[in-house]
């Protein structure tokens, strides 16, 4: 009997007349401060997840001792030698290349899928969805199979070839699927299934130019095995610029993806230049993939499963969605590895064998989720 | 104030629009009436920008429109869509504040003074309590006064409101109509909008235009637009025309023809 009572008491204060004034004001409303709190945990969520997979291994590491050796290399900080030397070499140069690859692989995938998902206002739309990945993979096959030279100067060539292919397959897919009447943008399934039809286009194409080309086929299979096996230092290196720079020019129309959810025709009543920020986006999203593609070979469904883990947890809202998913891509993409080099160790699993297992599941609950939407 | 001069249209093979000049001035509302596929809301779509028309000129105040920059031209001219779309996830908030989108600044974050103007337009729609609510949480007449709060925030000194009356309750269609009315007399914004409801239309429009065949085939007061010759000749239908016992505007009543 006795808990009845502050119930009731509290029941009681709401209904009293002092309650009717504080229906909210002004003041009440949120304005927006930057959620940097949860960029933040991203960060150490990925940081962490890096250090641990940096232990995981045939010679384990404890993640303590993996973090005292990071930090031993950290100038100004004295950190006693506890571990044996071969652990350097172990950590620095197998692992660590590795995993930090797989982690800016991640966020570029990460944040093109979550740029791409609001561009064309669909949940489903990935970078290997919507056929980036595989005009990628053709311009990079193009690339290393011709005669051309594959850099020049040290600056490697696999990422623009990579790139211009991509631009030319996404393009492709969304003019093809997009409305005769200028309507605003194409039906969703349309652009998926345009997607799936150019990607396999490509796919056969890039074969097909293998088949063609000289017998020393190694480069090349070895990079459409896809993964991270060769990765170096080299390789995070080169990825880092186009990871910045697509992902700062995404970042800079955050809010513009928010308002063109409402659709093209409305986000221009609202003063949108889509015919502007539309190329932009498309442009810096399928440069993050193309440079991921160029060095890691096509993965997929990372694109998709991050943001949409991120869209769960904390909402729509680009500004947040676009950097939280990126860290996330990236740490998933560095879980997804651990397990490919361990789980049938000493052979390794392909990457994307990995990403295929947990996000294809995922996109058909999503597809079938959104079947009552009529898609 | 708005002032649309020759203004003509092509859709692919057919001309939507066929040389239409029209003028709204300030603290007025002007219906558009007309029937089906008339040009209605290729007209507001061209006004608005998402369209641009093949020939013509649309002026705000002598400023041309159509040379203005997307975002320059969205704080003169505000638009609420026939069937907005309503994005997943977000609030009433997020939507009304999206009607800033025009005003905020580089970095693309939302000021007190956004937030303010939200809260504002959010008051005057009534949907202030909702603001928190998610947008696919609300029944439809919450859900169109939410989009007019967006269009609201927008402060622009035209608005342009594409049916925002259709599938209302007669409760909302008044709401929103004596909004509108409101909107005219306070700020002396120009309203310009297409109305199914002829009767409606008479009731809260200073003046009528009756767009037939992407051609204004009569423009001026209900009484002189509404007549059964002209309904007759525009709509293809057969209609009495009375006189509402409260404010004597014409009442448009369809003759059920004899068997």
């Amino acid at each position: 009997m006795k808990p009845l009572l502050p119930l009731r008491r509290e029941a009681a204060a709401d209904s009293a007349p002092g309650a009717a004034q504080r229906v909210p004001g002004v003041e009440s409303l949120p304005s927006f401060t930057y959620p940097w709190r949860r960029v933040l945990a991203g960060v150490a969520v990925l940081a962490a997840v890096g250090i641990v997979s940096a232990g995981i291994g045939p010679v384990g590491i404890p993640p303590l001792t993996a973090a005292k050796m990071l930090a031993s290399r950290l100038p100004g900080l004295e950190v006693a030698q506890t571990w044996p030397d071969s652990w350097d070499t172990i950590l620095w140069q197998l692992r660590l290349p590795r995993i930090v690859l797989a982690g800016v692989v991640g966020m570029a995938l990460a944040a093109s899928g979550a740029a791409y998902q609001g561009l064309f206002r669909n949940p489903l739309a990935d970078p290997y969805l919507i056929g980036a990945a595989a005009g990628a993979g053709l311009g990079a096959t193009a690339a290393l199979v011709t005669g051309v030279p594959t850099s020049i100067g040290g600056v490697s060539l696999l990422p623009v070839a990579a790139f211009t292919a991509a631009v030319l397959t996404v393009t492709a897919a969304y003019a093809i699927s997009r409305s005769p009447v200028g309507a605003p943008g194409p039906p969703l399934t349309t652009l998926i299934l345009a997607g799936v039809a150019i990607s396999s286009l490509a796919g056969a194409g890039a074969a097909f130019l293998m088949l063609r080309s000289d017998p020393d086929l190694r480069p090349v299979l070895s990079w459409l095995m896809g993964g991270f096996i060769s990765a170096e230092w080299s390789d995070c290196l080169l990825m880092l610029p186009y990871l910045a720079v697509g992902f700062s020019v995404v970042m800079t129309y955050a809010w513009t993806l928010n308002v063109m959810q409402l659709g093209e025709g409305h986000s221009r009543q609202l003063g949108v230049d889509v015919g502007r920020a539309k190329p932009a986006l498309v442009g810096a999203a399928t440069l993050m993939t193309a440079a991921a593609v160029s060095l890691s070979g096509i993965i997929g469904f990372v694109g998709l499963v991050a943001p949409h883990a991120v869209r769960l947890v904390w909402g729509p809202d680009h500004r947040t969605l676009l950097p939280v998913a990126a860290l996330t891509g990236g740490a998933f993409l560095i879980l997804a590895d651990v397990a490919a080099r361990t789980l049938i160790s000493p052979a390794e699993l392909p990457v994307g064998v990995v990403t295929a297992v947990c996000g294809a599941p995922f996109f058909l609950y999503l597809l079938r989720r959104r079947r009552a939407h009529a898609l | 104030m708005l002032s649309l001069r020759n203004v003509s249209f092509a859709y692919g093979d057919g001309l939507a629009l066929d040389d239409v000049s029209l003028d709204v001035g300030e603290g007025e509302v002007v219906g558009l009436v007309g029937p089906n596929g008339a040009g209605k809301s290729t007209m507001l779509s061209i006004i608005s920008g998402v369209l641009r028309p093949s020939s013509g000129s649309i002026t705000l105040d002598g400023v041309d429109l159509l040379s203005m920059k997307i975002k320059h031209r969205a704080k003169r001219v505000a638009a609420l869509p026939q069937e907005p779309i309503s994005p997943p996830g977000f609030t009433v908030l997020d939507l009304v504040l999206m009607g800033r989108n025009p005003h905020v600044g580089l970095f693309r974050w939302e000021s007190r003074r956004d937030v303010e103007a939200a809260a504002r337009a959010m008051e005057m729609t009534r949907v202030r309590g909702l603001a928190q609510r998610p947008l696919d949480a609300l029944s439809g007449g919450e859900r169109r006064r939410a989009f007019t709060a967006a269009a609201l925030a927008q402060e622009a000194p035209v608005l342009l409101l594409d049916e925002p009356t259709a599938s209302l309750d007669l409760a909302h269609q008044i709401g929103i109509m004596d909004l509108v009315s409101e909107l005219r007399q306070e700020r002396g914004r120009a309203v310009l909008a297409a109305i199914h409801d002829l009767t409606l239309a008479a009731q809260y429009c200073d003046r009528l235009v009756l767009l037939s065949e992407g051609r204004v085939c009569a423009d001026g007061r209900a009484e002189e637009v509404l007549s059964p010759e002209t309904i007759s000749q525009t709509y293809g239908a057969e209609v009495s025309i009375l006189r509402h016992p409260a404010g004597g505007t014409p009442v448009v009543l369809p003759v059920r023809p004899p068997r």
